[in-house]
């Protein structure tokens, strides 16, 4: 009867000595298991974006061809357009470097531009993440800032050998110094990701707001990177502060910020991989 | 003694297949936020029909497998596959665990345990922020509904799969025989 009974306890005392074993396992090994199944996956999601792409090519394929031409004729304007952009800011980037050195102030990090591709959508209540085309094979390392056409994406959580997985700016765990744009000046504060509701659009919370903060009638503040921690240039787009409350102890304001729509369909995304600090000039201000 | 090194092989790749389909639904359910788990789905059947040592070759490297793609502490999904496991071959011999349909209802029951409970050790990590309640019910109904229509294509495929690899359906049951 004894036997019996231990006969059927065995298989729970066996997974519990297992569990046991695991928590002791040192975190190099279990590190190292991780990696080694995330390998794993990479080409699988690879080769299922690739076939993707194939469709879109197929489907494209079935358009008319006065809409092609109609688009290329659009990509055609549009490309004069940046060009002339890209002039502007060139010049206006020597102007910064010009003023910086002049004043000494601290120059900003600066940043190797790396387009990649979207092999892998991942969004659920607990967290949200993209995995991308581009791994150590391009110099991406973990902690990289994310940016697309619509402002911030997010930051790069772990880095493979063709992938890498990006923490969304909706993600919970993600935080970061921002400030609020409103009528010229820039008040910081603090940025967090925040789960979003099914069939919604992201979200993400601000907290020290100060009091003098409010949403006019058609007109909402626009919350963009500070530069303060060094990972996220300055000025780029958060999102729109959508509902502001008061805190508790009554000398700040909470807010909703309303991401932008677009993170939900991501499929091109740029990693700003970056590069060696340059050394300061010597001698100060000219 | 080969059939037992093959079978775990054998349902691995179907897992893994099973992943893929299921990565690639999430891809594009994302943009209304939405994610479905299929957990349960990898585990039930192999639970059902081995015996537990080869359920323990299954569930493990289909644990890690999950935790390697998720944000979620290396390890949670493994155990909790293995606690299924171990839980559904100990009341698999009162109910009724060959045909289809019971192959179904206890993937469908493992999906939504496995998933309320790593809803739980999320909930109980960090705070819980307004309308994940509401997201979790849509994930878990629509994870539920995908699970109980697709659970029949795959038990047919694992069964298939192990009769290609030499092992057939008597077999199967024949080596939990001995269990």
């Amino acid at each position: 009867m004894q036997f019996k009974r231990f006969d059927q306890t065995k298989p729970f005392i066996v997974l519990a000595i297992v569990f046991a074993a695991w928590m002791f396992l040192p975190f190099a090994a279990k590190r190292l298991a991780r990696h080694a199944f995330f390998e794993f996956q990479a080409p699988i999601d690879v080769s299922a974006a690739t076939i993707r792409t194939f469709q879109d090519y197929w489907a494209m394929r079935t358009r008319n061809p006065n809409d092609l031409i109609e688009a290329g004729q659009e990509i055609a304007r549009l490309n004069s357009f940046y060009e002339n952009k890209i002039r502007e800011a060139k010049t206006l980037e020597g102007e910064i470097a010009r003023l910086e050195a002049l004043l000494n102030l601290p120059v900003f990090n600066e940043y190797r531009h790396e387009a990649a591709r979207v092999v892998r959508r991942d969004y659920n209540a607990w967290w949200q993440r993209i995995t991308i085309r581009k791994g150590r094979n391009y110099g991406i390392t973990v902690g990289s800032p994310v940016i697309f056409a619509g402002g911030v994406v997010g930051r790069v959580s772990e880095v493979g050998l063709y992938t890498s997985v990006v923490d969304l700016l909706s993600s919970p765990g993600v935080r970061l110094s921002a400030v609020i744009e409103t009528d010229g000046k820039h008040r910081p504060v603090n940025f967090q990701g925040r789960s979003s509701s099914a069939f919604s659009n992201a979200t993400g919370s601000l907290e020290f707001v100060p009091l003098d903060i409010f949403i006019a009638s058609g007109e909402a503040p626009r919350v963009v990177t500070s530069g303060l921690g060094g990972v996220f240039p300055p000025g780029l787009s958060l999102g729109v502060i959508r509902k502001l409350e008061p805190d508790s102890d009554g000398l700040f304001q909470s807010a909703e910020v309303s991401l932008d729509s677009r993170l939900a369909s991501l499929m091109e995304v740029t990693v700003l991989v970056p590069l060696a600090p340059k050394e300061p000039p010597k001698g100060g201000a000219r | 003694m080969i059939s037992l090194h093959r079978q775990p092989l054998v349902v691995i790749v179907c897992g893994i297949l099973l992943w893929t389909i299921t990565a690639q639904i999430n891809h594009y359910l994302a943009v209304w936020h939405l994610n479905l788990f299929t957990g349960g789905l990898m585990v039930a059947h192999a639970a059902l029909r081995f015996r537990s040592r080869v359920i323990w070759r299954i569930t493990l490297p289909l644990g890690l497998w999950l935790d390697a793609a998720s944000a979620v502490p290396f390890g949670m999904h493994a155990a909790l596959f293995l606690l299924a496991g171990v839980i559904i071959h100990r009341v698999r011999g009162r109910t009724p665990r060959v045909d289809t349909a019971s192959g179904v209802i206890a993937a469908v029951s493992a999906n939504a345990i496995l998933f309320v409970v790593i809803a739980i050790a999320f909930a109980i990590r960090g705070p819980v922020q307004t309308g994940v309640l509401f997201t979790l019910l849509v994930n878990l109904a629509l994870s539920s509904a995908f699970v109980a229509l697709i659970a029949p294509w795959y038990i047919a495929l694992q069964t298939r799969a192990l009769e290609l690899a030499g092992i057939n359906a008597h077999m199967q049951l024949g080596l939990s025989a001995h269990d």
